[in-house]
């Protein structure tokens, strides 16, 4: 289960801080039940050409990885939390947007795992989610 | 845009070369035009069940990010390439199959640019003066 939510936040400020996103990856993975296989990583670099700062980080899991890439200038969070075990994505859309502020809110919620190839078409099994 | 590949290959030697995973994050970002922010990560996993054990692998890059996570004895694996720049999918796609060698495959390509959420935006208020 692949959930993407993209959002703007409402404060900006709050999360633009390696410290608060380094704190949600270490902190989270346990939350929804996941198991941590290496410290998160957070950095603060600038798209090549474009000089748009970004705040990426990510932890990788057992199951898979969580990551988060922050968009100062657009306040804009594109948010991955990928596992090849099942969990509530209802759960962390709700948990996320609180934890980040997030209005404007884009999700898909993808099926890969490889029963998924067997569908009709080829197709992923729901996108966009909401 | 954010190319999403999964499939299934014929040799599983391929899903549990550590080494190779970790040649593949740490070079092809910069094939397609990708900075690096940090070396890659790559780990072995195992899981409750004898069955699901495979290599995890993640490279951020200035862009976002490229995964890979292999799941050995079920001849499957997930590949992710995200990034904010554009890249050409279909030569991404083919360098894969070149690499995995797939027996079946699909793949998705999402926009997740901020132009995607001010497009959506646009779309939003056009309906509500409707």
């Amino acid at each position: 289960m692949h959930l993407i939510i993209q959002g703007t936040t409402a404060e900006p400020q709050r999360v633009h801080d390696l410290k608060f996103i380094h704190e949600l990856l270490d902190s989270y993975p346990a939350q929804i039940g996941m198991h941590k296989v290496s410290l998160p990583q957070v950095s603060q670099c600038q798209v090549p050409n474009t000089q748009q700062p970004v705040i990426s980080g990510f932890v990788l899991l057992a199951e898979s990885h969580i990551s988060i890439h922050f968009f100062p200038r657009q306040s804009y969070l594109n948010i991955d939390v990928f596992s090849c075990k099942q969990f509530e994505p209802r759960r962390v859309i709700r948990d996320l947007k609180r934890r980040f502020r997030l209005r404007e809110v884009k999700t898909y919620l993808l099926e890969r795992p490889p029963s998924a190839l067997s569908l009709p078409e080829g197709g992923f099994a729901n996108a966009p989610h909401s | 845009m954010h190319l999403i590949v999964d499939g299934f290959v014929s040799q599983r030697q391929v899903l549990e070369d550590e080494k190779a995973i970790y040649k593949f994050l740490d070079e092809y970002p910069a094939r397609i035009g990708m900075t690096k922010i940090f070396p890659p990560q790559v780990f072995r996993y195992v899981g409750k069940k004898k069955e699901d054990w495979g290599i995890s692998g993640i490279v951020f890059i200035a862009e976002s990010h490229l995964s890979i996570h292999t799941f050995v004895e079920r001849l499957f694996v997930n590949v992710d390439i995200f990034s904010c720049k554009d890249f050409d999918a279909e030569q991404v796609i083919r360098d894969l199959q070149a690499w995995l060698k797939f027996t079946q495959f699909q793949s998705k390509l999402l926009d997740r640019s901020w132009d995607s959420m001010l497009q959506q935006k646009r779309q939003e208020l056009k309906v509500a003066l409707q």
